[in-house]
């Protein structure tokens, strides 16, 4: 029997009706699907408007949508949510707290809701760094120190699931290093994180899968290397002596080719097949060699063009 | 919910504008006593001695009317008249020293009941305030959404904020009122008198200072309410003002006979346990005599009772269909 999924969402649509500041109705989901495995670290990434933070508030409880199924630790959502809740720790955009009130007041008062014992307060303000000035009052800490009191109270219910949108947002380079040091370590304890960011490097650097969200919906999602593999980097680089007559006759092949920085670029094809395809017209390449194109590549290939659909890798011609 | 009770209890105590605001009221507790303490005074004969000085004094100017006076009187008798008809008897001097004499020293039988009546009203209207600050303020701060993803049943985190915010008045009205009682007590037993504490004016203070209880809780759940389906401090608070000023002020007087629907008639009569009406003449003739409506406390706490649950319900109505909007609150 297959584990539980961490998170499922099947069909997730979400349409903002018009209103007084807000003019027309704007569809922010249009059937996303989303699967976050246990213990994996999942980015979700997007551009910003694509659907993302509306996707976490659904599963937060904390937007309702218009259609769809969602599950949160094995727990329908919304109707079942308070049994997932406690084993769910979040940070939604910028966290918020009472200003007035000192960070661990801020905490302290959660805590109680969930009967924590005072203990955990101090273990999560000690995680984040901000035990020295847990006794200031929140107006006076900094963007970064508010996005880490934020983790903090993620942390505090020793969560099987986390959900952080944009945790590094407003981190100093210092912080961005140990929140992702965190939360590999979070992962390596068997702690499940959906990961909400637009840093591509970040979630290159951290995920162990991806989902790729444009215009509320899923466009490409698996593990980062085979999302990687499947995307944009399906192309070969080749360096020959003779790039128009290689190009035309690559094209010739049904191929896509293009001159770029000296190379020819193909798209549709395996280095063999285009090694092959050349070698069979008398072309030898002095050079040959799948283009590693990173995750920005795929990002912009998936979400610059609307409503575009996976694309599968074509073959060599027969 | 034991626990979220608690967590809204600290949450409203711990609040900068509750504590100020109940350490200024604290304040004004005891400045007032003070002043009562040094108005107080126990010379007896002193004001006694003042007083029918100065009713010798107005006994005296009755006495002195002008002579033609009294002889245009005499000229315009009919004939029969009494022959004293035209004797202008003033009161007497006993009679004007009975009228203004007060006994100067602070009497607990006749303050104690009127320091209800002030700890209720002052402790409703910080009830009303602070309640709709400590909803406004979550919804301000945009915590709600912090709150949601550790409890995500609304209702219960409604009612947790209700209750508390309620709870925390009510038992710090009793208090307030306690103290005043007890303050107003030693300052008639140190510098006043506390004769005439009969148990029928102990018992009118107990049942004043328990339906003053239930107005407090009752404007307190209304701020609550009406910040928390507005979502906003400022706009409960101008709402209710509007109500106060447009509703009530302009239609006493253009209806004056709906004023026993309005919210401080029937707050009154709760306080009061009992409130006389003179309504205008009935509807279709503008003479006769003025109609006159008793109000019971009763009435005023079912209207109370009905006020704050069609409020609680909009509120509840509100806070679990609409979305928690980017930003975490509004």
């Amino acid at each position: 029997m297959a584990a539980m999924s961490a998170v499922e969402v099947s069909g997730l649509r979400k349409v903002y009706a018009g209103g007084i500041r807000r003019r027309r109705p704007r569809k922010a989901l249009d059937g996303l699907d989303l699967v976050v495995a246990p213990g994996e670290v999942h980015g979700f990434l997007g551009p910003n408007g694509s659907g993302k933070t509306t996707t976490l508030r659904i599963l937060l409880g904390l937007v309702r949508p218009d259609a769809g199924e969602v599950r949160l630790l094995g727990q329908p959502v919304p109707s079942h949510l308070a049994a997932a809740v406690p084993e769910v720790g979040s940070v939604v955009e910028s966290p918020r707290f009472f200003p007035s009130f000192s960070g661990r007041r801020n905490l302290d008062l959660l805590a109680r809701v969930a009967g924590l014992e005072p203990a955990r307060v101090d273990e999560a303000l000690e995680i984040v760094g901000l035990t020295d000035r847990a006794a200031d009052r929140v107006k006076g800490y900094s963007l970064g120190m508010r996005q880490r009191l934020g983790i903090a109270q993620a942390l505090m219910k020793r969560p099987r699931l986390l959900l952080l949108d944009e945790p590094t947002n407003g981190l100093d380079p210092a912080g961005i290093r140990e929140v992702r040091k965190l939360m590999a370590h979070l992962a390596s304890t068997g702690v499940t994180v959906l990961l909400s960011s637009h840093l591509l490097s970040e979630v290159e650097q951290i995920c162990t899968s991806v989902t790729i969200v444009a215009h509320g919906r899923s466009v490409r999602t698996g593990s980062v290397a085979a999302v990687l593999a499947g995307g944009a980097a399906a192309r070969v680089r080749v360096k020959v002596t003779d790039p128009a007559t290689a190009g035309a006759l690559l094209a010739e092949a049904g191929l896509t080719a293009a001159q770029q920085d000296g190379w020819l670029m193909v798209s549709g094809a395996t280095p063999s097949d285009v090694n092959r395809l050349l070698g069979e017209r008398g072309i030898w390449a002095d050079e040959l060699g799948p283009d590693h194109a990173d995750l920005e590549d795929v990002f912009l290939s998936l979400t610059q063009e609307p409503q575009q659909a996976p694309v599968p890798i074509q073959g060599p011609p027969a | 919910m034991t626990r979220l009770l608690n967590a809204e209890v600290r949450r409203l105590t711990a609040r900068r504008m509750f504590r100020y605001l109940l350490l200024a009221g604290l304040a004004v507790l005891v400045l007032l006593g003070v002043l009562q303490a040094i108005r107080s005074n126990r010379d007896i004969a002193g004001a006694q001695a003042r007083a029918r000085t100065e009713a010798a004094l107005e006994a005296s100017r009755f006495g002195s009317i002008p002579p033609a006076v009294v002889a245009q009187c005499k000229a315009g008798l009919q004939p029969g008249a009494p022959p004293d008809a035209c004797a202008f008897h003033g009161p007497t001097v006993d009679e004007i020293y009975q009228g203004i004499y007060r006994d100067p020293r602070y009497s607990f039988a006749e303050h104690a009941p009127n320091v209800v009546v002030g700890i209720v009203t002052a402790m409703s209207l910080l009830g009303f305030v602070i309640g709709a600050g400590f909803i406004g303020a979550e919804w301000g701060a945009g915590t709600m959404a912090s709150l949601l993803t550790w409890e995500p049943r609304r209702l219960r985190v409604l009612a947790a904020k209700l209750g508390a915010a309620i709870l925390v008045f009510v038992a710090v009205g009793a208090v307030a009122i306690a103290l005043g009682m007890t303050g107003s007590w030693l300052i008639a037993a140190s510098r006043g008198t506390t004769s005439g504490t009969t148990s029928h004016v102990v018992n009118v203070m107990i049942g004043r200072g328990a339906r003053g209880l239930l107005l407090v809780g009752f404007l307190t759940g209304a701020g609550c309410a009406i910040a928390g389906f507005t979502r906003h401090t400022v706009a409960a608070v101008a709402a209710t003002v509007g109500y106060l000023i447009i509703v009530e002020s302009i239609l006493r007087h253009v209806q004056p006979g709906w004023v026993r629907w309005f919210l401080t008639t029937n707050a009154a009569a709760v306080l009061a346990g009992r409130l006389r009406l003179f309504l205008p003449p009935s509807p279709g003739g503008s003479f006769g005599p003025e109609r006159i409506l008793v109000l019971h406390a009763s009435r005023g706490v079912i209207y109370l009772a009905g006020l704050l649950a069609a409020l609680v319900v909009i509120w509840a109505l509100t806070f679990t269909r609409r979305d928690i909007d980017e930003g975490g609150g509004r």
